[in-house]
Protein backbone atom coordinates (compact mmCIF):
# COMPACT_ATOMS: atom_id res chain seq x y z
CA UNK A 1 0.00 0.00 0.00
CA UNK A 2 2.83 2.79 1.30
CA UNK A 3 4.60 1.24 -2.07
CA UNK A 4 2.35 1.85 -4.11
CA UNK A 5 0.99 5.53 -3.33
CA UNK A 6 4.93 6.78 -3.04
CA UNK A 7 5.66 5.48 -6.62
CA UNK A 8 2.10 8.25 -7.35
CA UNK A 9 3.41 10.91 -5.77
CA UNK A 10 7.10 10.87 -6.89
CA UNK A 11 5.64 11.00 -10.84
CA UNK A 12 3.39 13.44 -9.91
CA UNK A 13 6.17 15.52 -8.27
CA UNK A 14 7.94 15.50 -11.31
CA UNK A 15 5.22 16.19 -13.54
CA UNK A 16 3.36 18.84 -11.97
CA UNK A 17 5.27 21.82 -13.49
CA UNK A 18 4.17 20.54 -16.72
CA UNK A 19 0.64 20.28 -16.34
CA UNK A 20 0.57 22.79 -14.82
CA UNK A 21 2.12 24.90 -17.87
CA UNK A 22 -0.31 23.01 -19.90
CA UNK A 23 -3.20 23.69 -17.86
CA UNK A 24 -3.25 27.20 -17.27
CA UNK A 25 -1.68 28.64 -21.07
CA UNK A 26 -3.48 25.70 -23.41
CA UNK A 27 -6.41 23.96 -21.83
CA UNK A 28 -7.82 27.16 -20.10
CA UNK A 29 -7.30 29.29 -23.87
CA UNK A 30 -8.99 26.29 -25.46
CA UNK A 31 -12.21 26.68 -23.24
CA UNK A 32 -12.02 30.67 -23.24
CA UNK A 33 -11.82 30.39 -27.04
CA UNK A 34 -14.72 28.33 -27.53
CA UNK A 35 -16.57 31.13 -25.12
CA UNK A 36 -15.27 33.78 -26.71
CA UNK A 37 -16.86 32.48 -30.08
CA UNK A 38 -20.41 32.52 -28.96
CA UNK A 39 -20.30 36.41 -27.93
CA UNK A 40 -20.89 39.39 -29.55
CA UNK A 41 -17.42 41.24 -28.44
CA UNK A 42 -15.77 44.63 -29.74
CA UNK A 43 -12.59 44.82 -28.16
CA UNK A 44 -9.67 43.94 -25.54
CA UNK A 45 -11.00 47.09 -22.59
CA UNK A 46 -15.23 45.87 -22.91
CA UNK A 47 -16.74 42.77 -20.66
CA UNK A 48 -16.44 39.74 -23.00
CA UNK A 49 -19.43 38.05 -21.79
CA UNK A 50 -22.03 40.49 -22.47
CA UNK A 51 -23.92 40.03 -25.68
CA UNK A 52 -24.40 36.42 -26.16
CA UNK A 53 -25.05 35.52 -29.77
CA UNK A 54 -24.94 32.02 -30.00
CA UNK A 55 -23.94 30.73 -33.72
CA UNK A 56 -24.19 34.14 -34.78
CA UNK A 57 -20.74 34.01 -35.63
CA UNK A 58 -20.51 30.90 -36.90
CA UNK A 59 -23.12 31.77 -39.67
CA UNK A 60 -21.64 35.16 -40.21
CA UNK A 61 -18.60 33.04 -41.71
CA UNK A 62 -20.80 31.27 -44.00
CA UNK A 63 -22.03 34.34 -45.80
CA UNK A 64 -18.61 36.60 -45.27
CA UNK A 65 -16.58 37.02 -48.56
CA UNK A 66 -13.41 37.86 -47.39
CA UNK A 67 -13.53 34.84 -44.99
CA UNK A 68 -14.03 32.56 -47.96
CA UNK A 69 -10.78 34.74 -49.97
CA UNK A 70 -8.50 34.30 -46.50
CA UNK A 71 -9.54 30.48 -46.54
CA UNK A 72 -8.90 30.17 -50.43
CA UNK A 73 -5.79 32.06 -50.40
CA UNK A 74 -4.81 29.68 -47.57
CA UNK A 75 -5.40 26.68 -49.32
CA UNK A 76 -3.77 28.63 -52.52
CA UNK A 77 -0.61 29.03 -50.71
CA UNK A 78 -0.24 26.02 -48.99
CA UNK A 79 -1.16 23.76 -51.43
CA UNK A 80 2.00 26.01 -53.63
CA UNK A 81 4.43 25.87 -51.31
CA UNK A 82 3.52 22.07 -50.89
CA UNK A 83 3.97 20.83 -54.12
CA UNK A 84 6.88 23.04 -55.08
CA UNK A 85 9.58 22.72 -51.68
CA UNK A 86 9.36 18.96 -51.69
CA UNK A 87 9.82 18.56 -55.54
CA UNK A 88 12.69 21.15 -55.62
CA UNK A 89 14.25 19.82 -52.21
CA UNK A 90 13.71 16.20 -53.19
CA UNK A 91 16.12 17.17 -57.28
CA UNK A 92 18.29 19.16 -55.04
CA UNK A 93 19.20 16.66 -52.55
CA UNK A 94 19.47 14.33 -55.36
CA UNK A 95 21.62 15.78 -57.47
CA UNK A 96 23.91 16.20 -54.55
CA UNK A 97 23.75 13.17 -53.40
CA UNK A 98 24.77 11.47 -57.04
CA UNK A 99 26.71 14.50 -57.96
CA UNK A 100 30.22 13.54 -55.28
CA UNK A 101 30.80 16.71 -54.41
CA UNK A 102 33.27 17.61 -52.81
CA UNK A 103 32.63 20.02 -50.39
CA UNK A 104 29.16 18.70 -50.02
CA UNK A 105 28.48 19.65 -46.17
CA UNK A 106 29.45 23.23 -47.03
CA UNK A 107 27.23 23.41 -49.96
CA UNK A 108 24.41 21.76 -47.91
CA UNK A 109 24.70 24.38 -45.14
CA UNK A 110 24.22 26.88 -47.85
CA UNK A 111 21.02 25.28 -48.98
CA UNK A 112 19.96 25.31 -45.21
CA UNK A 113 21.19 29.14 -44.30
CA UNK A 114 17.86 30.42 -44.83
CA UNK A 115 15.98 28.35 -42.55
CA UNK A 116 17.45 29.95 -39.60
CA UNK A 117 16.53 33.20 -40.48
CA UNK A 118 13.11 34.40 -39.01
CA UNK A 119 10.42 34.87 -42.15
CA UNK A 120 10.39 38.43 -41.02
CA UNK A 121 13.71 38.95 -42.80
CA UNK A 122 12.91 36.81 -45.09
CA UNK A 123 9.96 38.68 -45.81
CA UNK A 124 11.51 42.11 -45.94
CA UNK A 125 14.39 40.71 -48.30
CA UNK A 126 11.87 40.15 -50.75
CA UNK A 127 9.51 42.42 -50.64
CA UNK A 128 12.58 45.36 -51.08
CA UNK A 129 13.69 43.38 -54.12
CA UNK A 130 9.96 43.30 -55.42
CA UNK A 131 9.49 47.30 -54.66
CA UNK A 132 9.45 49.50 -57.76
CA UNK A 133 13.16 50.29 -57.07
CA UNK A 134 14.22 47.18 -56.05
CA UNK A 135 16.44 44.66 -57.84
CA UNK A 136 14.37 42.90 -60.19
CA UNK A 137 13.09 46.04 -61.14
CA UNK A 138 16.37 47.14 -62.16
CA UNK A 139 17.46 44.35 -63.90
CA UNK A 140 13.99 44.36 -66.18
CA UNK A 141 15.41 47.80 -66.97
CA UNK A 142 18.70 46.67 -68.12
CA UNK A 143 17.06 44.11 -70.17
CA UNK A 144 15.11 46.69 -71.82
CA UNK A 145 11.57 46.12 -70.22
CA UNK A 146 9.13 47.92 -68.61
CA UNK A 147 9.26 48.14 -64.45
CA UNK A 148 6.15 46.08 -62.95
CA UNK A 149 4.44 47.44 -59.50
CA UNK A 150 5.10 43.51 -58.16
CA UNK A 151 3.46 44.12 -54.86
CA UNK A 152 0.40 46.17 -55.73
CA UNK A 153 -0.82 44.37 -58.93
CA UNK A 154 -3.93 42.08 -58.78
CA UNK A 155 -2.03 38.52 -58.49
CA UNK A 156 1.90 38.60 -58.13
CA UNK A 157 1.80 39.62 -54.82
CA UNK A 158 0.40 36.10 -53.48
CA UNK A 159 3.09 34.16 -56.04
CA UNK A 160 5.77 36.55 -54.68
CA UNK A 161 4.82 35.33 -51.06
CA UNK A 162 4.79 31.62 -52.14
CA UNK A 163 8.01 32.12 -54.04
CA UNK A 164 9.92 33.71 -50.66
CA UNK A 165 8.16 31.36 -48.28
CA UNK A 166 10.20 28.35 -50.69
CA UNK A 167 13.14 30.20 -51.06
CA UNK A 168 12.68 30.09 -47.10
CA UNK A 169 11.77 26.81 -46.82
CA UNK A 170 13.18 24.15 -49.34
CA UNK A 171 16.34 23.77 -47.00
CA UNK A 172 14.33 22.38 -44.07
CA UNK A 173 12.82 19.55 -46.46
CA UNK A 174 16.20 19.40 -48.05
CA UNK A 175 17.56 18.22 -44.96
CA UNK A 176 15.51 15.58 -44.37
CA UNK A 177 15.38 14.22 -47.70
CA UNK A 178 18.89 14.44 -47.72
CA UNK A 179 19.45 12.55 -44.15
CA UNK A 180 16.91 9.71 -45.72
CA UNK A 181 19.28 9.06 -48.99
CA UNK A 182 22.34 8.92 -46.52
CA UNK A 183 20.17 5.89 -44.86
CA UNK A 184 19.43 4.43 -47.86
CA UNK A 185 21.26 0.84 -48.32
CA UNK A 186 23.72 1.80 -50.95
CA UNK A 187 24.42 -1.99 -51.79
CA UNK A 188 20.41 -2.22 -53.14
CA UNK A 189 21.49 0.59 -55.75
CA UNK A 190 24.62 -0.75 -56.40
CA UNK A 191 23.27 -3.47 -57.56
CA UNK A 192 20.95 -2.54 -59.56
CA UNK A 193 23.34 -0.57 -61.16
CA UNK A 194 25.58 -3.15 -62.03
CA UNK A 195 22.33 -5.40 -63.43
CA UNK A 196 22.32 -2.52 -66.38
CA UNK A 197 19.61 0.06 -64.90
CA UNK A 198 20.36 3.51 -65.83
CA UNK A 199 21.37 6.41 -63.65
CA UNK A 200 17.44 7.48 -63.95
CA UNK A 201 15.90 4.39 -63.70
CA UNK A 202 18.11 3.73 -60.10
CA UNK A 203 16.19 6.93 -59.21
CA UNK A 204 13.17 6.84 -59.48
CA UNK A 205 12.74 2.84 -59.48
CA UNK A 206 14.72 2.80 -56.00
CA UNK A 207 15.77 5.84 -54.76
CA UNK A 208 12.06 7.59 -54.42
CA UNK A 209 10.21 4.99 -53.28
CA UNK A 210 12.14 4.60 -50.66
CA UNK A 211 12.03 8.27 -49.56
CA UNK A 212 8.57 7.98 -49.55
CA UNK A 213 7.73 8.19 -45.34
CA UNK A 214 10.07 11.32 -45.55
CA UNK A 215 8.04 12.88 -48.27
CA UNK A 216 5.24 12.30 -46.40
CA UNK A 217 6.69 13.72 -43.42
CA UNK A 218 7.70 16.77 -45.06
CA UNK A 219 4.17 17.14 -46.49
CA UNK A 220 2.76 16.99 -43.32
CA UNK A 221 4.86 19.66 -41.83
CA UNK A 222 4.23 22.18 -45.16
CA UNK A 223 1.15 21.53 -44.52
CA UNK A 224 0.74 22.51 -41.03
CA UNK A 225 3.20 25.47 -41.86
CA UNK A 226 0.94 26.64 -44.74
CA UNK A 227 -2.01 26.96 -42.44
CA UNK A 228 -0.04 28.86 -39.87
CA UNK A 229 1.03 31.29 -42.69
CA UNK A 230 1.20 34.50 -41.40
CA UNK A 231 4.84 36.59 -40.63
CA UNK A 232 5.91 36.55 -44.32
CA UNK A 233 2.24 37.73 -45.72
CA UNK A 234 2.12 40.53 -42.88
CA UNK A 235 5.26 41.59 -43.57
CA UNK A 236 5.54 41.90 -47.65
CA UNK A 237 1.59 43.01 -48.56
CA UNK A 238 -0.04 43.08 -44.73
CA UNK A 239 -2.97 41.23 -46.33
CA UNK A 240 -3.36 44.07 -49.11
CA UNK A 241 -3.81 45.38 -51.54
CA UNK A 242 -7.36 45.30 -50.63
CA UNK A 243 -7.47 41.94 -49.00
CA UNK A 244 -6.16 40.32 -52.08
CA UNK A 245 -3.45 38.52 -50.20
CA UNK A 246 -5.50 38.07 -46.64
CA UNK A 247 -4.62 34.35 -44.99
CA UNK A 248 -6.41 33.08 -42.07
CA UNK A 249 -4.23 34.55 -39.46
CA UNK A 250 -3.46 37.85 -41.33
CA UNK A 251 -7.78 37.88 -41.44
CA UNK A 252 -7.82 37.12 -37.79
CA UNK A 253 -5.49 39.57 -37.14
CA UNK A 254 -7.47 42.06 -39.20
CA UNK A 255 -10.68 41.78 -37.21
CA UNK A 256 -9.07 41.39 -34.18
CA UNK A 257 -6.01 43.32 -33.41
CA UNK A 258 -4.85 46.03 -36.27
CA UNK A 259 -5.46 49.16 -36.03
CA UNK A 260 -7.72 49.29 -38.97
CA UNK A 261 -9.46 46.56 -37.41
CA UNK A 262 -13.44 46.27 -37.16
CA UNK A 263 -13.38 45.30 -33.52
CA UNK A 264 -14.98 41.87 -34.13
CA UNK A 265 -13.02 40.13 -31.61
CA UNK A 266 -16.15 37.20 -30.84
CA UNK A 267 -15.67 36.42 -34.67
CA UNK A 268 -12.32 36.64 -34.50
CA UNK A 269 -12.74 33.63 -32.26
CA UNK A 270 -14.83 31.61 -34.01
CA UNK A 271 -12.65 31.88 -36.93
CA UNK A 272 -9.32 30.84 -35.04
CA UNK A 273 -11.45 27.64 -33.24
CA UNK A 274 -12.00 26.90 -37.19
CA UNK A 275 -7.81 27.50 -37.76
CA UNK A 276 -7.59 25.26 -34.41
CA UNK A 277 -9.92 22.68 -35.88
CA UNK A 278 -8.08 22.30 -39.76
CA UNK A 279 -4.31 22.34 -38.22
CA UNK A 280 -5.39 19.83 -35.57
CA UNK A 281 -7.30 17.37 -38.12
CA UNK A 282 -4.20 17.93 -40.11
CA UNK A 283 -1.85 16.88 -37.43
CA UNK A 284 -3.38 13.88 -36.12
CA UNK A 285 -1.71 12.17 -39.28
CA UNK A 286 1.77 13.84 -38.08
CA UNK A 287 1.13 11.90 -34.02
CA UNK A 288 0.63 9.10 -35.95
CA UNK A 289 4.01 9.39 -38.19
CA UNK A 290 5.52 9.34 -34.75
CA UNK A 291 4.42 6.50 -33.27
CA UNK A 292 5.42 4.38 -36.22
CA UNK B 1 31.71 6.61 -53.01
CA UNK B 2 29.28 4.65 -54.65
CA UNK B 3 28.82 6.39 -57.75
CA UNK B 4 32.44 7.65 -57.76
CA UNK B 5 33.37 7.70 -61.80
CA UNK B 6 30.42 6.24 -62.72
CA UNK B 7 29.01 9.71 -64.12
CA UNK B 8 29.12 10.37 -67.27
CA UNK B 9 30.44 13.32 -68.50
CA UNK B 10 27.02 14.68 -69.42
CA UNK B 11 25.69 14.10 -65.78
CA UNK B 12 28.39 15.61 -64.15
CA UNK B 13 28.19 18.41 -66.28
CA UNK B 14 23.95 18.43 -65.48
CA UNK B 15 24.94 17.99 -61.46
CA UNK B 16 26.64 20.47 -61.65
CA UNK B 17 25.01 23.34 -63.74
CA UNK B 18 22.13 22.75 -61.20
CA UNK B 19 24.14 23.08 -57.54
CA UNK B 20 25.38 25.93 -59.34
CA UNK B 21 22.19 27.73 -59.91
CA UNK B 22 20.63 26.46 -56.67
CA UNK B 23 23.36 28.15 -55.25
CA UNK B 24 23.02 31.32 -56.88
CA UNK B 25 19.52 31.73 -56.65
CA UNK B 26 19.58 30.91 -53.01
CA UNK B 27 22.65 33.81 -52.64
CA UNK B 28 21.39 36.11 -54.53
CA UNK B 29 19.12 38.16 -51.78
CA UNK B 30 21.77 38.11 -49.12
CA UNK B 31 24.08 39.04 -51.44
CA UNK B 32 22.30 41.61 -52.98
CA UNK B 33 21.31 42.98 -49.55
CA UNK B 34 25.07 42.76 -48.35
CA UNK B 35 26.09 44.96 -51.31
CA UNK B 36 23.23 47.83 -51.08
CA UNK B 37 24.32 47.88 -47.74
CA UNK B 38 28.25 48.42 -48.19
CA UNK B 39 27.03 51.57 -50.99
CA UNK B 40 27.79 54.87 -49.91
CA UNK B 41 24.51 56.83 -48.83
CA UNK B 42 25.14 59.37 -51.41
CA UNK B 43 25.62 56.75 -54.21
CA UNK B 44 22.73 54.46 -53.98
CA UNK B 45 22.26 54.47 -57.45
CA UNK B 46 25.18 53.87 -59.00
CA UNK B 47 26.54 50.21 -59.38
CA UNK B 48 28.55 47.50 -61.33
CA UNK B 49 26.65 44.71 -62.39
CA UNK B 50 23.49 45.48 -61.13
CA UNK B 51 23.94 45.91 -57.56
CA UNK B 52 27.64 45.78 -56.39
CA UNK B 53 28.67 49.07 -54.90
CA UNK B 54 31.21 51.47 -56.23
CA UNK B 55 32.61 52.46 -53.15
CA UNK B 56 32.89 49.96 -50.78
CA UNK B 57 31.95 52.24 -47.13
CA UNK B 58 30.71 51.10 -43.92
CA UNK B 59 28.53 54.31 -43.04
CA UNK B 60 25.10 52.37 -43.03
CA UNK B 61 26.76 50.47 -40.70
CA UNK B 62 27.59 53.06 -38.93
CA UNK B 63 24.41 55.08 -39.19
CA UNK B 64 22.08 52.58 -38.74
CA UNK B 65 21.58 52.33 -35.01
CA UNK B 66 20.74 55.99 -34.89
CA UNK B 67 18.58 55.15 -37.40
CA UNK B 68 16.51 52.78 -35.90
CA UNK B 69 16.72 53.99 -32.86
CA UNK B 70 14.79 57.09 -34.24
CA UNK B 71 12.53 54.98 -36.51
CA UNK B 72 11.43 52.34 -34.55
CA UNK B 73 12.33 53.77 -30.80
CA UNK B 74 14.53 51.05 -29.28
CA UNK B 75 18.00 50.62 -29.53
CA UNK B 76 20.05 47.70 -31.38
CA UNK B 77 21.33 46.43 -28.35
CA UNK B 78 18.17 46.97 -26.25
CA UNK B 79 16.62 44.68 -28.99
CA UNK B 80 19.71 42.34 -28.84
CA UNK B 81 19.08 41.90 -25.48
CA UNK B 82 15.35 41.34 -25.17
CA UNK B 83 15.53 38.44 -27.85
CA UNK B 84 18.19 37.14 -25.68
CA UNK B 85 16.47 37.39 -22.35
CA UNK B 86 13.19 36.40 -24.05
CA UNK B 87 15.24 32.92 -25.80
CA UNK B 88 17.24 31.95 -23.35
CA UNK B 89 14.73 32.28 -19.89
CA UNK B 90 12.61 30.16 -21.96
CA UNK B 91 14.87 27.73 -23.41
CA UNK B 92 16.18 26.96 -19.78
CA UNK B 93 12.80 26.91 -18.60
CA UNK B 94 11.55 24.63 -21.28
CA UNK B 95 14.74 22.20 -21.01
CA UNK B 96 14.50 22.05 -16.91
CA UNK B 97 10.58 21.50 -16.49
CA UNK B 98 10.17 18.91 -19.72
CA UNK B 99 13.39 17.14 -18.76
CA UNK B 100 11.30 16.66 -15.12
CA UNK B 101 8.32 15.38 -16.79
CA UNK B 102 10.78 13.07 -19.11
CA UNK B 103 12.52 11.51 -16.02
CA UNK B 104 8.88 10.61 -14.47
CA UNK B 105 7.79 8.84 -17.70
CA UNK B 106 10.89 6.87 -18.18
CA UNK B 107 11.67 6.70 -14.65
CA UNK B 108 8.28 5.33 -12.92
CA UNK B 109 5.49 3.11 -14.01
CA UNK B 110 2.27 4.74 -12.65
CA UNK B 111 -1.10 3.94 -13.65
CA UNK B 112 -2.15 5.63 -17.00
CA UNK B 113 1.11 6.53 -17.75
CA UNK B 114 0.59 5.84 -21.53
CA UNK B 115 -1.97 7.61 -21.23
CA UNK B 116 -0.91 10.92 -19.85
CA UNK B 117 1.81 10.78 -22.30
CA UNK B 118 -0.54 10.37 -25.69
CA UNK B 119 -2.56 13.37 -24.28
CA UNK B 120 0.57 15.37 -23.87
CA UNK B 121 2.01 14.79 -27.32
CA UNK B 122 -1.64 15.44 -28.89
CA UNK B 123 -1.30 18.63 -27.32
CA UNK B 124 1.34 19.15 -30.26
CA UNK B 125 -1.46 19.15 -32.68
CA UNK B 126 -3.24 22.13 -31.33
CA UNK B 127 -1.67 25.47 -33.44
CA UNK B 128 -0.70 28.01 -30.98
CA UNK B 129 -1.67 31.01 -33.59
CA UNK B 130 -5.55 29.75 -33.06
CA UNK B 131 -5.03 30.59 -28.93
CA UNK B 132 -3.66 34.06 -29.83
CA UNK B 133 -7.44 35.87 -28.85
CA UNK B 134 -8.28 34.09 -25.43
CA UNK B 135 -4.27 34.08 -24.65
CA UNK B 136 -4.34 37.72 -24.99
CA UNK B 137 -7.12 37.98 -22.77
CA UNK B 138 -5.79 35.81 -20.38
CA UNK B 139 -2.39 37.91 -19.80
CA UNK B 140 -4.54 41.31 -19.86
CA UNK B 141 -6.54 40.05 -16.89
CA UNK B 142 -2.92 38.74 -15.20
CA UNK B 143 -1.18 42.33 -16.33
CA UNK B 144 1.43 40.32 -17.65
CA UNK B 145 1.15 42.00 -21.27
CA UNK B 146 4.11 43.73 -22.21
CA UNK B 147 6.16 41.84 -20.11
CA UNK B 148 9.09 39.22 -21.22
CA UNK B 149 6.98 36.61 -18.66
CA UNK B 150 3.87 36.70 -21.19
CA UNK B 151 6.33 35.30 -23.79
CA UNK B 152 8.11 33.17 -21.86
CA UNK B 153 5.13 31.68 -20.84
CA UNK B 154 4.27 30.60 -24.09
CA UNK B 155 7.09 29.70 -25.54
CA UNK B 156 7.48 27.18 -22.79
CA UNK B 157 4.36 25.75 -22.64
CA UNK B 158 3.69 25.43 -26.31
CA UNK B 159 7.29 23.92 -26.81
CA UNK B 160 6.43 21.04 -23.62
CA UNK B 161 4.87 18.24 -25.88
CA UNK B 162 7.88 17.73 -28.56
CA UNK B 163 10.56 18.37 -25.69
CA UNK B 164 9.08 15.92 -23.32
CA UNK B 165 8.63 13.16 -25.94
CA UNK B 166 12.49 13.62 -27.22
CA UNK B 167 13.53 13.88 -23.85
CA UNK B 168 12.17 10.97 -22.55
CA UNK B 169 13.38 8.88 -25.47
CA UNK B 170 16.80 9.53 -24.67
CA UNK B 171 16.01 8.78 -20.82
CA UNK B 172 14.92 5.79 -21.48
CA UNK B 173 18.25 4.62 -23.28
CA UNK B 174 20.08 5.07 -20.13
CA UNK B 175 20.75 1.76 -19.11
CA UNK B 176 19.13 0.23 -16.46
CA UNK B 177 22.34 -1.15 -14.27
CA UNK B 178 23.09 2.66 -13.66
CA UNK B 179 19.82 3.01 -11.95
CA UNK B 180 20.44 -0.61 -9.94
CA UNK B 181 23.89 0.90 -8.95
CA UNK B 182 22.88 4.17 -7.84
CA UNK B 183 19.92 2.52 -5.62
CA UNK B 184 22.07 -0.06 -3.83
CA UNK B 185 24.56 3.48 -3.13
CA UNK B 186 21.30 4.98 -1.46
CA UNK B 187 21.21 7.78 -4.04
CA UNK B 188 17.53 9.54 -4.04
CA UNK B 189 15.68 9.57 -7.76
CA UNK B 190 16.36 13.42 -7.78
CA UNK B 191 20.53 13.08 -7.13
CA UNK B 192 20.21 9.64 -9.88
CA UNK B 193 18.17 11.80 -12.32
CA UNK B 194 20.36 15.13 -11.85
CA UNK B 195 23.85 13.25 -11.46
CA UNK B 196 23.40 10.33 -13.64
CA UNK B 197 20.53 10.89 -16.65
CA UNK B 198 21.10 14.36 -17.13
CA UNK B 199 24.61 14.10 -17.94
CA UNK B 200 24.39 11.13 -19.91
CA UNK B 201 21.67 12.75 -22.04
CA UNK B 202 23.61 15.58 -23.28
CA UNK B 203 22.71 14.71 -26.87
CA UNK B 204 19.00 15.18 -26.01
CA UNK B 205 18.99 18.46 -24.16
CA UNK B 206 21.41 19.65 -26.91
CA UNK B 207 18.26 18.78 -29.25
CA UNK B 208 15.67 19.97 -27.87
CA UNK B 209 17.77 23.43 -27.20
CA UNK B 210 18.23 24.14 -30.61
CA UNK B 211 15.13 23.93 -32.12
CA UNK B 212 13.87 25.63 -29.35
CA UNK B 213 16.24 28.39 -30.00
CA UNK B 214 15.20 28.82 -33.40
CA UNK B 215 11.45 29.12 -32.73
CA UNK B 216 12.12 31.53 -29.78
CA UNK B 217 14.35 33.32 -31.46
CA UNK B 218 12.32 33.75 -34.15
CA UNK B 219 9.23 34.04 -33.38
CA UNK B 220 6.95 36.48 -34.40
CA UNK B 221 3.14 36.91 -33.46
CA UNK B 222 3.02 36.39 -30.05
CA UNK B 223 6.07 39.00 -29.78
CA UNK B 224 4.44 41.72 -31.99
CA UNK B 225 0.68 41.58 -30.55
CA UNK B 226 2.02 40.94 -26.62
CA UNK B 227 4.48 43.41 -26.41
CA UNK B 228 3.14 47.04 -27.31
CA UNK B 229 5.28 48.86 -25.69
CA UNK B 230 8.60 49.31 -28.31
CA UNK B 231 11.19 49.10 -25.66
CA UNK B 232 10.59 45.79 -24.79
CA UNK B 233 9.97 43.80 -28.13
CA UNK B 234 12.26 41.22 -29.29
CA UNK B 235 14.21 41.32 -32.83
CA UNK B 236 11.28 39.81 -35.00
CA UNK B 237 8.38 42.43 -33.67
CA UNK B 238 11.01 45.28 -34.07
CA UNK B 239 12.34 44.52 -37.69
CA UNK B 240 8.86 43.97 -38.74
CA UNK B 241 7.90 47.63 -38.19
CA UNK B 242 10.34 48.38 -40.55
CA UNK B 243 7.77 46.98 -43.20
CA UNK B 244 6.26 49.96 -43.42
CA UNK B 245 6.45 52.62 -41.14
CA UNK B 246 4.91 56.22 -41.89
CA UNK B 247 8.69 57.52 -43.22
CA UNK B 248 10.38 54.87 -45.36
CA UNK B 249 13.83 54.00 -44.08
CA UNK B 250 16.45 54.60 -46.43
CA UNK B 251 17.41 51.54 -48.35
CA UNK B 252 21.11 52.21 -47.35
CA UNK B 253 19.67 51.68 -43.42
CA UNK B 254 17.25 49.20 -44.41
CA UNK B 255 20.09 46.55 -46.02
CA UNK B 256 22.27 47.86 -43.26
CA UNK B 257 20.14 46.78 -40.54
CA UNK B 258 19.18 43.45 -42.07
CA UNK B 259 22.84 42.15 -42.00
CA UNK B 260 22.76 43.33 -38.82
CA UNK B 261 20.61 40.83 -37.66
CA UNK B 262 21.70 37.99 -40.14
CA UNK B 263 25.85 37.89 -39.56
CA UNK B 264 24.60 36.66 -35.75
CA UNK B 265 22.73 34.22 -36.65
CA UNK B 266 25.26 33.40 -39.91
CA UNK B 267 28.53 32.90 -37.26
CA UNK B 268 26.67 30.94 -34.81
CA UNK B 269 25.42 28.17 -37.72
CA UNK B 270 29.12 28.50 -39.09
CA UNK B 271 30.28 26.66 -35.45
CA UNK B 272 27.59 24.51 -34.66
CA UNK B 273 26.08 23.86 -38.62
CA UNK B 274 26.41 20.32 -37.75
CA UNK B 275 24.35 20.28 -34.15
CA UNK B 276 21.60 22.76 -36.15
CA UNK B 277 20.98 20.30 -39.03
CA UNK B 278 21.13 17.31 -36.50
CA UNK B 279 18.44 18.88 -33.79
CA UNK B 280 16.46 20.02 -36.79
CA UNK B 281 15.84 17.23 -39.00
CA UNK B 282 15.42 15.35 -35.09
CA UNK B 283 12.89 17.42 -34.22
CA UNK B 284 10.87 17.72 -36.93
CA UNK B 285 10.92 13.85 -38.12
CA UNK B 286 10.28 12.89 -34.53
CA UNK B 287 7.38 15.71 -33.90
Amino acid sequence: MIRKNKRFIEPSIFLSPSLLFLLFFLLFPIIFLIIISFFEWSGISRNVFKNFVGLLNYKEMIFDSLFWKSLINTIFYTIGVVFIQNAVALFIAIIIFMGNFKNSSFIRGIIFFPVLMSSILVGLIWRRMFLSDGIVNEFLILLGLQPYNWLSAPITPMLIIILASIWWGTGFNFILIFAGLQNINMELIEASYIDGASFWKAIMKIIIPLLKPIIIINIILNTIGGFKVFDIVYVMTKGGPAHQTEVLISYIYYLSFSPYSPDKMGYAAAISLFLTIIVSLISVFRIRMIKT
Amino acid sequence: MLFKGSLTKSQFIFTRVVLYITLIIIIIPILWIFSVSLKRPGEMHLSYFFFFPRHISFENYLDAPRYIFEFLDISVPRMFLNSIIVTSSSIIIAVIIASLAGFAFSNYVFKGREWLFTLIIAVLIIPKYGLVIPLYLQFNQLHLLNTYFSLIFIYVTFNLPLSIFILRGFFEQVPLELRDAAKIDGASDFYYFTRIVLPLSRAGIATVSIFSFLEFWNEFLFAFLFIRDYEMQTIPAVLARMGGGRVPIPLGIYTATIMIIIIPVMIIFAIFQKWFIKGLSEGAIKG
